[in-house]
């Protein structure tokens, strides 16, 4: 080993780490458009065997894509400003003051009234003005929210143009998805070519089948939790369905933390408290559809993870990062479990380890 | 050809045939410019010093090579004393991929080698993909290996 070779490497490990300080804080937007092309790289692919070029179909795709999202903006957003009035209608009351309003809603009220007789049979606790400092303290920060997005209006901005970029990240990811992988082969030495070759096939399609049928997965419950919570009768059934659908990433907890909260807003809605009945048969039922109708043929044989697994993968996962890392997770540990057995099996294979 | 029209349109556009090198393979020779744009999206190139070892026996498979430049020497433990050279547009790995999974020979670089490289699953997704493609490779690989029966047992002359 000469000192030219090792000066070398030094300054290109330099180079790489100063590379990475630099690049930093695009990288989730990165992982972001890499996740996009995945999940719309098999539609490119068809349609380039058909004989379509590769930049047409991305581009006729993206087409499709905004025309729908365009649809959606114009169903749905006079629908949202009319649930954002009511909720503002609801904060600004002119006639009792919002603390007042808050605790007249069905379920505050009860909890009100159970403390009020905790403090009677027990008059040294003190509970309820605890209790209504807390309320202070959520009505203060309900009232901060406006002045939070206005005083963070640069940053929002910026994360929103830098969200427009991922379309183009995407763009260039799918075009030249082929000369990416053959550049990235090209680089690992020729003893270990085959192997490589291996390991990223596998890990492409683990990742690309995996990520498709999650967001598949995430769609079908969503829609059919809707449907099903519109029968039942609860309040913003598109919403819930939109949070259990995307809480369904979570495998055996995710489908109890959305009756969760289906269950909490029709407490809060003052809905008849049987309705919880109701809305956990209709969860129960379209849980039973998903795992047995739609999830085999959606996902087919995926590796199975020990509930246990899970259970601590998520609360770890929450300790981590809060409910974002709730949600990723569990695909995050899917799929390094995944790549870990794909390598150990081929290292083992090519009598490297 | 002799049509000035189709000379002044052959200088107005120039044509120029893409990936024809690949057509002295036989197994891609029946291929139209089209196909072999497929192809030579899946093709990684690899570049062996002399002397280098390209497979080893009984390793797993993964791909079949195309000698583009260059000489390679196919030998085997089990029979020391059979070796083959092999030259250029020559494949070596076809056998052992529809055969068992496994490289039943080494693989050495005789002197400085340029290799195509085409991995099994990039090939079963273009048979798969594009059928007339996949029937005109398959066809021609027949082909070879009736070449080469033929050409080491005298049963069937």
């Amino acid at each position: 080993m000469n000192w030219n070779r090792i000066i070398f490497i030094l300054l290109l490990l330099i180079l790489i780490v100063l590379g990475i300080i630099f690049y930093s804080p695009i990288f989730i937007y990165l992982i972001i458009s890499v996740i996009v092309s995945y999940i719309f790289d098999p539609i490119i692919t068809w349609l380039e065997y058909k004989g379509m070029a590769r930049w047409i179909s991305i581009l006729l795709v993206y087409a499709v894509i905004a025309g729908l999202i365009a649809w959606l903006i114009i169903t749905y957003i006079p629908r949202l400003i009319d649930q954002g009035n009511q909720l503002l209608r609801f904060i600004s009351r002119s006639d009792v003051p919002l603390n007042q309003a808050i605790v007249e809603l069905p379920l505050i009220s009860s909890i009100y009234e159970f403390i009020q007789k905790v403090d009677q049979t027990i008059p040294q606790l003190n509970l309820l003005p605890q209790f209504n400092h807390l309320i202070e303290i959520g009505v203060q920060k309900l009232g901060q929210l406006p002045q939070i997005l206005i005083s963070n209006f640069q940053s929002i901005i910026s994360t929103v143009a830098l969200l427009f970029t991922i379309p183009f990240f995407s763009y260039f990811l799918l075009k030249d998805k082929r000369k990416i992988r053959q550049a990235l082969v090209s680089l690992a030495p020729n003893k270990y070519f085959e192997l490589t070759l291996i390991l990223f096939n596998k890990v492409d399609e683990n990742i690309g089948n995996y990520l498709r049928a999650l967001l598949l997965e995430v769609i079908n419950v969503g829609i059919l939790s809707t449907i099903a919570l519109t029968i039942v009768g609860v309040p913003y059934a598109i919403v819930i369905g939109a949070i259990a659908g995307l809480l369904n990433v979570i495998p055996y907890l995710g489908p109890w933390i959305g009756g969760f909260v289906a269950g909490f807003v029709i407490l809060v809605s003052g809905l008849p408290t049987v309705m919880i009945l109701w809305m956990a048969l209709a969860i129960f039922i379209v849980q039973l559809l998903d795992n047995y109708v739609f999830y085999p043929v959606i996902v087919g044989s995926t590796i199975r993870m020990h509930p246990l697994v899970v259970l601590l993968t998520v609360v770890a996962g929450s300790y981590f990062g809060g409910v974002v890392w709730m949600l990723i997770s569990v695909p995050l540990v899917y799929m390094i479990y995944s790549l870990i057995l794909a390598l150990h099996k081929n290292l083992k294979e090519f009598r490297i380890i | 050809m002799a049509n000035p029209f189709q000379n002044l349109f052959k200088k107005i556009f120039p044509h120029k045939e893409e990936h024809s090198e690949l057509r002295n393979y036989p197994i891609f020779k029946t291929l139209n410019s089209r196909e072999l744009q497929f192809v030579y999206n899946c093709l990684h190139h690899r570049e062996f010093k002399a002397d280098e070892i390209i497979f080893e026996e009984g390793f797993p498979l993964e791909v079949i090579y195309f000698i583009e430049s260059g000489e390679v020497e196919l030998s085997s433990k089990k029979a020391p004393e059979r070796k083959f050279v092999l030259k250029e547009n020559n494949v070596f790995g076809l056998v052992d991929l529809f055969h068992g999974q496994k490289r039943r020979m080494t693989a050495k670089a005789l002197s400085d080698t340029t290799l195509l490289a085409l991995a099994e699953s990039d090939f079963k997704e273009l048979i798969t993909r594009q059928p007339t493609l996949g029937t005109k490779i398959l066809w021609s690989c027949c082909q070879l290996m009736a070449k080469t029966i033929q050409e080491k047992s005298q049963v069937y002359n």
